[in-house]
């Protein structure tokens, strides 16, 4: 079965199902479509509005019967701080954290990201310096800003114009695009799940949601997973 | 201690495959330090201060890869050339990648290399896996088609086809085989030996592998069919085929079939085949004993569909095969009077129906997302009722996410749930070993199996949890030090799924 998000679907009607290889991963294959970044991964990933999770790139004839996904959002996120406050503990069941996760706990991360946990705590001021900060495609500073734009996007923030253009020139050019959709309210299904549960007060799910984030990449999940909680205010205030 | 680096321009690696190399440089003697990150300001600071960064690498641009590596000045001409080389190893294809570059992107194509294969292996989206699979018997293959959502027509096709050819198409949704001694899919270290198998189900496959295996017994071949090839319209092709070919097989000495209850039309077909072998056979149809004249053994059970295949292979008679023993679950004797159900979560699809059989013949209903009565279906799979035997690997649970077997994350939280439910009487779980499962299973269910008892200890109540490891001796994982460190965190253990249910029964019969 293929799974494709909505951009990734846009972005190949565009191009009429043709793709140019930019990165081949170890379990994603980053291509630009009609000028778009998009990727294909392997089926069990977790959903991007960008992704398709297939064993290939879908045959353009297939592409009009093909229905996105699409993230949904919460209608209301009133609650939202106090039941990420609520979830803080049981994140301890989530296994040894990894990256910027440390934070959550009250560690200092590991060196390279031995010094980022006060430009973490004085986010949004501080998010230049973190830009392009850490190992990886997606440095994580970067995933952790993209988890704070994200929460402050669901609080009803504006994007932030002028960090956007900053990180085109201080971060990876995949890195940037990932922390723009973030930006916009855009990211893995795992977030928007944690994101809606929490909004509706199922915790278990939002544990449940917490546990499949903290799963991408190497530290990517973990450090989304922080900057989102520092963005809803669950931590570091 | 001096410092060479290098650049490479815009080279993608994911941290994992950097942090490999990484890894592998700092291992090389007389190197002390080694670090691949991209040219981001903030990772030129990080450099600088640990000292790693020369003028090169000052130059880096953030779509740049920048490579440092500290060591003795003889030690380093050879750690930068082990990373070129890293880096060349790191980009060989291993998932959809491959496309356009180095792996073979068709069958024709990986045959057109000089591969001498006689079996695909196919994983690709439901709606082209026909398409493949019939070029792949058209080029002389047998076929494992690990793809589900196959049109069932296109199964017709693709099997017909690949009889006509002399050719064994295993599939759709077909999840384990062991074809020469090689493992395909989810399977078990199994020692070669007399006894083949034929089945409709993975993880059932995998249960009696291991218990044969357990006997000191070893496997021949174990085929897989997938789990429609007994319905009326596909009609058993691929279980014929099979059959004929553990017939032909002079190291096969007991086959045993496996699967559920087929139509009478199509029971009849296979069964014939069967006899018509010549061969000593063990039959479970899942759920129905039959009476089958000329058969060898019809057996109920996994379990005992694997005593009888061993005592068959050894010249002895079946007639009084012992059931293994259940296990005391000590805590029963403490539960409270609302502790009245049993909650099933399991990984193996064969086990929640042979767990409901054994349950339903001592009079005890369970409500499931896989029932074997429809009227016990589960409205919402995600939520128990009474006694609810949940089979985890099910669409509702997998669709876009690992199967259980490789990632236990939706069964850790399930359990925690069912947990805190103070009418919860006995949680009953597979811990499935081999090829393809995940790495340390006790390492994750360990503590989440004493996280739930202890949740329930809080709440003034005892917690039995019941399971069974499907594995061997021969698994990467340890099969005895998965045990030990199941049984430390609390899971009283059986040495089968059925007298998992036989105890599960035992208990659930006195509330």
């Amino acid at each position: 079965m293929i799974r494709i998000g909505d951009r990734a679907l846009a972005a190949l009607r565009r191009s009429r199902g043709r793709a140019e290889v930019l990165a081949p991963l170890s379990r994603s294959t980053y291509f630009l479509a009609a000028g778009r970044l998009i990727w294909l991964g392997v089926p069990g990933q977790p959903l991007h509005p960008r992704a398709i999770l297939s064993d290939a790139l879908p045959a353009p004839e297939s592409l009009a019967a093909l229905a996105p996904w699409k993230p949904r959002q919460p209608r209301r996120t009133d609650g939202l701080r106090e039941a990420a406050k609520r979830l803080r503990p049981r994140l301890a069941t989530l296994g040894p954290p990894r990256g910027l996760g440390a934070l959550l706990f009250g560690k200092r991360p590991a060196f390279p990201l031995h010094q980022a946990g006060a430009a973490l705590r004085a986010l949004p001021r501080s998010a230049p310096a973190l830009l392009g900060l850490g190992p990886g495609l997606t440095p994580s500073g970067d995933d952790a800003v993209g988890g704070f734009l994200f929460a402050r996007r669901l609080l009803g923030r504006k994007p932030p114009r002028r960090l956007l253009a900053l990180a085109r020139r201080r971060t990876t050019r995949i890195s940037a695009v990932l922390l723009a959709d973030h930006a916009m309210g855009r990211s893995f299904e795992p977030l928007h799940e944690l994101a809606l549960a929490l909004a509706e007060g199922r915790e278990d799910a939002a544990l449940a949601a917490a546990r499949r984030l903290v799963a991408i990449g190497h530290s990517s999940g973990w450090d989304m997973l922080t900057g989102f909680m520092r963005g809803v205010g669950a931590w570091g205030r | 201690m001096p410092v060479r680096s290098s650049l490479k321009p815009g080279l993608y690696k994911d941290s994992v495959a950097l942090m490999r190399v990484a890894e592998a440089l700092q291992a090389r003697p007389g190197i002390s330090r080694a670090s691949l990150m991209m040219g981001t300001d903030a990772n030129k600071a990080i450099l600088a201060e640990a000292g790693l960064l020369d003028a090169a690498l000052k130059a880096a641009k953030p779509d740049d890869l920048m490579i440092a590596v500290e060591g003795k000045a003889g030690a380093l001409d050879g750690a930068m050339a082990a990373a070129e080389s890293e880096l060349a190893g790191a980009a060989a294809p291993s998932g959809p990648r491959a496309i356009g570059r180095i792996a073979p992107r068709s069958i024709a194509m990986a045959l057109g290399a000089g591969t001498k294969a006689d079996l695909a292996l196919i994983s690709v989206p439901g709606p082209y896996a026909g398409a493949e699979a019939l070029k792949a018997v058209g080029a002389g293959l047998d076929v494992l088609l690990f793809s589900d959502n196959v049109p069932v027509e296109q199964e017709i096709a693709v099997k017909q086809a690949a009889r006509a050819a002399g050719r064994l198409v295993m599939g759709p949704d077909c999840g384990t085989a062991l074809i020469d001694g090689r493992p395909l899919g989810f399977a078990n270290v199994v020692p070669r030996g007399r006894i083949g198998l034929v089945a409709a189900s993975g993880t059932g496959l995998q249960e009696v592998m291991c218990r044969i295996a357990a006997a000191g017994e070893g496997i021949s071949q174990a085929y897989g069919t997938g789990g429609r090839d007994l319905s009326e319209a596909v009609g058993g092709i691929a279980m014929l085929t099979a059959l004929e070919r553990l017939g032909r097989d002079p190291d096969t000495r007991v086959m045993v079939m496996i699967s559920k209850p087929p139509t009478a039309s199509v029971a009849d077909t296979v069964l014939t085949a069967a006899r018509a072998t010549g061969k000593k056979l063990v039959v479970l149809f899942l759920g129905a004993r039959p009476d089958l004249p000329g058969i060898g053994h019809v057996a109920a059970t996994l379990e005992e569909a694997a005593s009888a295949a061993v005592a068959l292979a050894r010249g002895r008679s079946t007639r009084a095969l012992k059931p293994a023993p259940a296990p005391a679950l000590p805590e029963a004797s403490r539960l409270a009077r609302r502790q009245r159900f049993m909650r099933a979560l399991f990984s193996g699809g064969t086990f929640a129906a042979e767990t409901q059989h054994i349950l339903a013949t001592a009079g005890i209903a369970c409500r499931s997302n896989v029932p074997i009565d429809k009227r016990l279906a589960l409205k919402d799979p995600h939520t128990s009722v009474g006694h609810s035997v949940i089979d985890l690997g099910e669409d509702a649970f997998t669709v876009g996410r690992p199967h259980p077997m490789i990632d236990h994350g939706q069964r850790i939280d399930r359990l925690a749930r069912e947990a805190r439910d103070p009418e919860v009487a006995l949680i009953l779980l597979d811990v499935v070993l081999g090829h393809g499962s995940h790495a340390d299973p006790a390492s994750v269910l360990a503590p989440a199996i004493a996280g739930a008892k202890k949740a329930a200890k809080r709440a003034g109540r005892v917690l039995p949890v019941l399971g069974f490891v499907t594995g061997t001796a021969g698994d990467t994982q340890g099969l005895d030090r998965q045990r030990a460190a199941l049984k430390a965190a609390g899971m009283v253990l059986a040495p089968t799924s059925a007298a998992a249910a036989r105890a599960a029964a035992k208990l659930l019969a006195r509330r």
